[in-house]
């Protein structure tokens, strides 16, 4: 909520930039590194994109309507920003895996003169990156129309800087100008002597994870959690994870503080080992 | 079914249109046309138009085809809360001595199974059909 309303904020010192110089761009709570399937069928990682300014948003592309104006807009972004455009990769990131193939992807991006990359992957994978910028998608049934459904989706576009850290949440109204203004402020900052997020590894790579539950959902195996920083991997938010084995879930319960691990393997992302702490202990440390 | 049924019904609108007769009946005129241009692959565009009504009666478009797609529908996409949304409409009014304009991020028609790839500077010719049974054809520019 905290995250939305300060992205909120940011869009409209973004929309005054260009009357007003403001101090550094903050680091926005939300992102993180993650793993998908690119266009070409082979595995993705943000982290292999360090070094550049990074640009990502969600859409579809049997949608014809408003993603490729998305597309369009981001073609003139690419000219405008002239040789500062090789520091930018986009990142055009699939709500409906069941229709975007790695195919159909590549075949919608080849229209557009964009540095991008389509990526896909499975529903769980593509929901955890969703998840993580605080972004939304919901299915729409479409039962008289040939198109079967739709997908409903927000439309901010996130840009990220050589680190990898969320700077900029713009939204879908957002002009050209503003783009590569933002981009420029991006680019043009030393480099961050602050640590980048831990890369994405091939094999499991395991957090510790303290938090709040917020709510248990045993049915899906899944908990909302108000968790603490987790250095080098994900700032503190309010986020859902899946859990390994659900049985865990069967002993926890709703205002528990709770430590776990949060493993990260293959681009999933999951929770095991959930201790509940006595609250005395949980105050002391 | 439906399909086969607006298509015989297509080429007796087209027929109708070359017919000075029909001209000078049709106080619908379509405007501005376009569809946006897609790679080989892609079987989905969007057109877009302004549908004029020239006269004092209210019209509908009830229904739409398109000869390079197997399917044409319209649709429009519109903010719920954050999200944007696609949905199907039944319908789409034009005002008497007004307009409907489909353009992007509002109504538009959505074309499904593209049956020919659309290059800049193509046409798509299709026709609509409006509440009071005329069909009126349309010619719309592939563009970018």
């Amino acid at each position: 909520m905290n995250a939305r309303r300060a992205a909120g904020a940011l869009i409209l010192l973004v929309s005054l930039a260009a009357c007003h110089r403001q101090a550094a761009l903050p680091v926005l709570p939300i992102g993180g590194d993650f793993a998908l399937t690119d266009h070409n069928g082979q595995r993705f990682e943000l982290a292999s994109l360090r070094g550049r300014a990074v640009l990502i948003f969600f859409g579809y592309t049997f949608c014809p309507d408003a993603c490729p104006t998305t597309l369009s807009k981001l073609s003139s972004v690419y000219r405008r920003l002239g040789p500062d455009a090789k520091r930018v990769k986009t990142l055009y990131i699939s709500v409906d895996p069941q229709r975007d193939t790695p195919a159909v992807l590549k075949a919608d991006l080849a229209n557009f003169d964009v540095d991008a990359v389509g990526l896909t992957g499975s529903k769980p994978e593509i929901d955890t990156v969703v998840k993580a910028f605080g972004a939304a998608y919901e299915i729409v049934p479409m039962p008289n129309s040939a198109a079967k459904y739709s997908v409903a989706h927000t439309t901010s576009l996130y840009a990220l800087d050589p680190s990898g850290h969320t700077r900029i949440e713009f939204a879908y109204e957002a002009s050209v100008d503003e783009i590569v203004y933002g981009l420029q402020r991006i680019l043009a900052e030393p480099v961050s002597p602050a640590p980048a997020p831990a890369p994405v590894q091939a094999g499991p790579v395991v957090h510790a994870l303290k938090g709040t539950v917020l709510e248990v959902d045993v049915e899906n195996g899944r908990i909302g959690v108000e968790h603490e920083p987790i250095p080098g991997f994900m700032n503190a938010m309010t986020t859902e994870l899946p859990v390994k084995d659900r049985r865990e879930l069967e002993h926890v319960s709703r205002g528990d503080t709770i430590t776990a691990r949060l493993v990260t393997s293959g681009g999933e992302l999951w929770l095991e080992g959930i201790a509940v702490q006595p609250p005395d202990e949980s105050k002391s440390k | 079914m439906k399909a086969a049924r607006l298509a015989t019904s297509f080429v007796i609108g087209v027929a109708a249109a070359f017919s000075s007769a029909y001209a000078q009946t049709a106080p619908i005129v379509v405007k501005n046309a376009w569809v946006r241009a897609t790679e080989p692959s892609k079987m989905e565009s969007a057109a877009y138009m302004d549908i004029e009504n020239t006269s004092a009666e209210k019209r509908a478009v009830v229904g739409v085809m398109a000869d390079q797609a197997k399917m044409a529908e319209m649709h429009n996409m519109s903010m719920d809360g954050k999200l944007m949304k696609m949905v199907q409409i039944p319908k789409i009014d034009v005002p008497a001595r007004g307009k409907a304009s489909l353009k992007p991020n509002g109504m538009h028609i959505m074309l499904m199974g593209l049956t020919t790839k659309l290059a800049v500077g193509d046409k798509v010719t299709g026709s609509l059909k409006l509440d009071n049974g005329t069909m009126v054809p349309f010619t719309a520019e592939v563009r970018k």
